[in-house]
């Protein structure tokens, strides 16, 4: 690229990239196959859709499917896998009480399913009463300071998972924020964390984006006209809020509900970091199976009994709410 | 008069959510200053004692480049995969097109633990090797879905008159995509992107099936770090990457001035 | 050997024919405008011409030269779409250097190029600003320096004036001939719009449903209308139709409305046959008494419409047709009123036949084809 050319032609840098680039781009090579595709339409439909299908087909499915048939296979002496077809798995995930790593607790599978959705209802309601109230000022807030506050509800989202659990270790443990709170009002110091408080406050705390961001897109799409109207034909604030913007914002919190229960059921760093040894959920069962028992058929099976039961719960939840309304069609 | 009252509650409960939801961050951003040995809050000075620490700590700073590696790779993936299909999905009408578009959203459905533990199970039976490539492959499947949601949202805006145009004007196909389709629809492209790196880059709970000791991430530092020995250095390096993940990209989005991050909502 | 020539040009879209076996061209220099209502194909029409859509069957070509299967990127022809389509990432000047760009011509001659086709349009302070700063007609004017600073074979314009209101439509219509004529470019303009093409075309193009109706001169067009289609669509006028007999050797024509309508001598017409006429309102008179005119039919004023430089009158025949009077300069609007008992007087060599061009007589066919 250094040196003049020939002398005495002075030509401009961005004549000479403009003339690479354009051969570039005029080249056969590049056009030849480009010209084939535009061609034929439906070989360009194909090829351009196509890409993200066959992705999800190699790195999702096809291990899916890899997985659920393993999960019939039988267990061999140290990790090994014998292929041997076998219900075992799913009998001993559904049915038969299991002794994992030494201690035997009844059927820890189900029992574990059971907490892993009842923490996942109990996080779903309490985000939705803490995250209504924002999402509803944002919806219908006509501050100029808008885009800044609806960045403070995005920013938190993007920080790692890992670092905002272990942020709310140092607010619950033994010598953290609500422990030096509780001393200065004169009570001894104490430690919230490894309790089954401490996973679900943990857990709303994290996914309250989640919440508020849904509720927030449904309530600034209600015409200020249509709240008016309800004033003028005589209903009170109170009123006009029930009959008007509650339903208006259902598809908004219906949509965080969904969200947020999915997060949460699936959590994993919740548990592990804040939980105590009686609040492990399916995500930690599955990974101990897996990766400390070194039995992969049977953390398969429970991977599979796990996807089979959210399934059966998200196309009940899609009979309220189409999935694609869920993630837009645009923001 | 009762209105505004009304409406100054709405305020004041919206700024306690807001309390609860970003204080703890500032927390970890104070504590990692303290001089003491443990992390206690309200801290007791200041010092940059854990920064050194952290900066001449050879794993960290290796677990720190592992996940920009991974989180810029699998970025680029997810955005050129993710743009081209969200191509595909949003000019031409073929077969199944609303079920296949639901393919492209279920890692967001799926817990990344079963992700994680399939992939592994299945490139382990391939026999593919754990390096990079590894992780870029399974963390580009988990954010593909964001990557494809913004692109899509931005192409259904798109006035394709604007490459016809571009054409007649004597743009080959792939000067008006260079030229004009792909500035214009940049904003979502680059929004996507974005959400892909970051994303990607606080990734643990699948990534922990993936690693191996030398592609270890910084989430997975941190987590082994939570888990065995509370040194101070967490601190430091929690604020390392709450610096990467929200400073970084808030100062990309001024200095660009494309309000990519609030298109990302 | 026409600068452009379309030879039997067949466009189907599925089962839709858009554009329906239609041959025209046009001279170098020419203003040629492609003019119907919405739906008639002639967008489609215009789009094969740049090549955004490629024929079914049929050729066309540039010069001498088959450009049927070139992609638009190959052909010199400069086109303003309806909406301008300016690029809104790029400043009035990129856009306008745009072409020039993917022709590789140099930064420094593309400035002086864009600056010399921003003076032609009479915008030369544009040039560093965003195009969504621009008002429309501003907007317009770039897209037609963006469309012509290439000097292009052919500068195809959609519907270029629809989008703008009526003055600002005006006065870009008046730029807009001077621009072609001053340049001299081949120009196809596209328009449902009658005024707009008689205004700026040497040849008009008629065509409906995808088929061409009619070829020719504004004058042609308006005065010859070759079958009942363009005699309807083109002006506003009164459509009679009715059968031909003769009275003292003048052809007549038997019509409900008005019982006898004379027709001029001249026209060749043959008893019996049934036929069409147009009365063309302004050609049209409006009187008190029948005496002294040839045909003067009783109306009834039903509404009329004072617009300063004309009024236009709506007139009930006696078997309730409708038939409009539109008058120049009429002053004594006053003398009028609605429910008025009036004559309409037609002079028979103001009457329109729709003649397709075999039936016609030699002299009247000069011009066309």
């Amino acid at each position: 690229m250094s040196g003049d050319g020939e002398p005495g032609t002075r030509e401009p840098y961005a004549d000479r990239w403009l003339a690479v680039r354009s051969r570039i781009l005029n080249s056969p090579a590049l056009m030849n196959p480009v010209h084939w595709l535009t061609g034929r339409k439906r070989a360009l439909a194909v090829a351009q859709a196509g890409v993200g299908i066959f992705w999800m087909m190699l790195f999702l499915l096809a291990p899916l499917l890899y997985i659920f048939t393993i999960s019939f296979w039988q267990t061999g002496a140290a990790g090994t896998m014998v292929q041997e077809f076998t219900l075992e798995n799913y009998y001993s995930v559904l049915l038969q009480d299991v002794s994992l790593t030494g201690f035997d607790v009844g059927n820890i599978y189900l029992l574990v399913l059971w907490q892993s959705l009842k923490f996942g209802i109990a996080v779903t309601a309490i985000t939705l009463v803490l995250g209504y109230v924002p999402g509803y000022y944002l919806g219908r807030s006509d501050s100029r300071w808008l885009p800044v506050l609806l960045l403070l509800i995005i920013l938190p989202f993007w920080v790692p998972l890992i670092v905002r659990y272990y942020a709310w270790m140092l607010v619950l443990g033994e010598s953290g924020v609500l422990s030096w709170a509780i001393e200065l009002l004169g009570f001894g110091s104490r430690n919230f964390l490894y309790n089954d408080l401490a996973v679900i406050s943990g857990l709303v705390q994290v996914l309250l984006p989640f919440m508020i961001l849904p509720i927030y897109n449904s309530v600034s799409k209600i015409e200020d006209s249509l709240l008016e109207s309800a004033k003028t034909m005589g209903a009170n604030p109170i009123r006009t809020f029930y009959e008007v913007s509650l339903p208006l914002s259902l598809p908004g919190v219906v949509a965080g509900c969904i969200l947020v229960f999915i997060l949460a059921v699936g959590s994993f760093l919740a548990p592990a970091l804040l939980g105590g040894p009686g609040d492990q959920m399916i995500a930690n069962l599955i990974e101990r199976t897996f990766l400390q028992g070194q039995n992969w058929p049977l953390a398969s099976a429970m991977s599979f009994v796990y996807l089979v039961v959210l399934f059966v719960m998200i196309t009940a939840f899609n009979r309220f709410v189409s999935l694609d309304e869920l993630f837009g069609e645009g923001s | 008069m009762r209105d505004d009252l009304r409406w100054t509650a709405v305020k004041a409960t919206s700024a306690l959510v807001y309390l609860f939801l970003l204080a703890p961050l500032f927390v970890v951003v104070a504590i990692s200053f303290n001089p003491t040995q443990f992390a206690t809050f309200p801290p007791a000075g200041f010092s940059l004692e854990w920064y050194y620490d952290f900066f001449t700590h050879d794993r960290m700073l290796r677990s720190l480049f592992n996940s920009f590696v991974v989180a810029t790779g699998s970025a680029i993936v997810a955005g050129v995969v993710g743009m081209i299909s969200a191509f595909g999905f949003v000019r031409y009408d073929f077969r199944w097109k609303n079920a296949l578009s639901s393919l492209l959203f279920l890692p967001m459905i799926i817990s990344p633990v079963v992700i994680g533990v399939a992939l592994t199970t299945f490139l382990t039976e391939i026999g593919m090797e754990r390096n990079y490539l590894y992780l870029i492959a399974g963390h580009s499947t988990l954010v593909l879905p964001y990557v494809f949601v913004t692109v899509r949202a931005q192409l259904y805006r798109f006035d394709q008159e604007l490459e016809e145009a571009a054409r007649t004007l004597g743009a080959n196909e792939l000067e008006t995509f260079v030229e004009v389709t792909l500035p214009l629809i940049m904003p979502g492209l680059g929004a996507g992107m974005l959400l892909a790196f970051v994303i990607s880059f606080g990734e643990f709970t699948a990534t922990q099936f993936w690693i191996q000791p030398q592609t270890t991430t910084a989430p997975i530092e941190i987590y082994t770090m939570v888990r065995t020995s509370l040194t101070p250095m967490i601190n430091a390096m929690a604020t390392m990457l709450i610096v990467v993940t929200v400073v970084v990209p808030l100062v990309l989005d001024a200095v660009l001035g494309k309000n990519l991050i609030l298109k990302s909502a | 050997m026409s600068y452009l020539e379309v030879e039997t040009v067949t466009k189907r879209f599925d089962d839709l024919v858009a554009v329906d076996d239609v041959s025209f061209s046009a001279e170098e220099g020419e203003f040629l405008s492609l003019l119907g209502p919405s739906g008639c194909g002639k967008t489609t029409m215009l789009r094969m011409i740049a090549g955004l859509e490629t024929p079914t069957t049929g050729e066309i070509r540039i010069r001498g030269e088959d450009v049927t299967d070139q992609p638009p990127y190959e052909r010199d022809i400069g086109m303003m779409f309806q909406h301008y389509a300016l690029f809104p990432h790029k400043t009035v000047g990129e856009n306008v250097g745009f072409p020039l760009k993917m022709r590789g011509v140099g930064a420094e001659e593309r400035r002086e190029q864009v600056a010399e086709a921003l003076e032609m349009v009479r915008l030369p302070d544009a040039i560093d600003r965003s195009p969504t700063e621009l008002s429309g007609g501003q907007q317009q004017r770039v897209a037609l320096a963006r469309a012509l600073v290439f000097e292009p074979d052919v500068l195809l314009l959609d519907e270029p004036l629809s989008a703008l209101d009526r003055v600002l439509r005006q006065q870009m219509r008046v730029e807009l001939e001077r621009i072609q004529k001053e340049i001299g470019v081949t120009t196809v303009y596209v328009t449902h719009d009658q005024m707009e093409a008689f205004s700026l075309s040497d040849t008009v193009v008629v065509l409906e449903d995808g088929h061409l109706s009619q070829q020719g001169s504004p004058i042609d067009i308006y005065e010859n209308p070759t079958s009942e289609f363009v005699g309807d669509f083109i002006g506003q006028s009164t459509k009679l139709t009715g059968t031909v007999t003769a009275t003292e050797d003048r052809p007549v024509l038997e019509t409900p409305g008005v019982h006898e309508l004379r027709l001029p001598s001249s026209v060749d017409v043959n008893r019996g046959e049934s036929e069409a006429v147009f009365l063309r309102a302004e050609k049209l008179d409006i009187r008190d008494q029948p005496s002294g005119h040839e045909n003067a039919f009783p109306a009834t004023i039903r509404v009329i419409n004072y617009l300063g430089e004309k009024t236009v009158f709506y007139c009930d025949l006696e078997d309730g047709t409708e038939v409009i009077v539109s008058k120049q300069g009429f002053t004594n609007v006053d003398e009028y009123e609605r429910g008025d008992e009036v004559y309409v007087v037609a002079r028979p060599e103001d009457l329109v036949i729709a003649r397709s061009v075999d039936d016609r007589a030699p002299q009247q066919v000069e011009g066309v084809r």
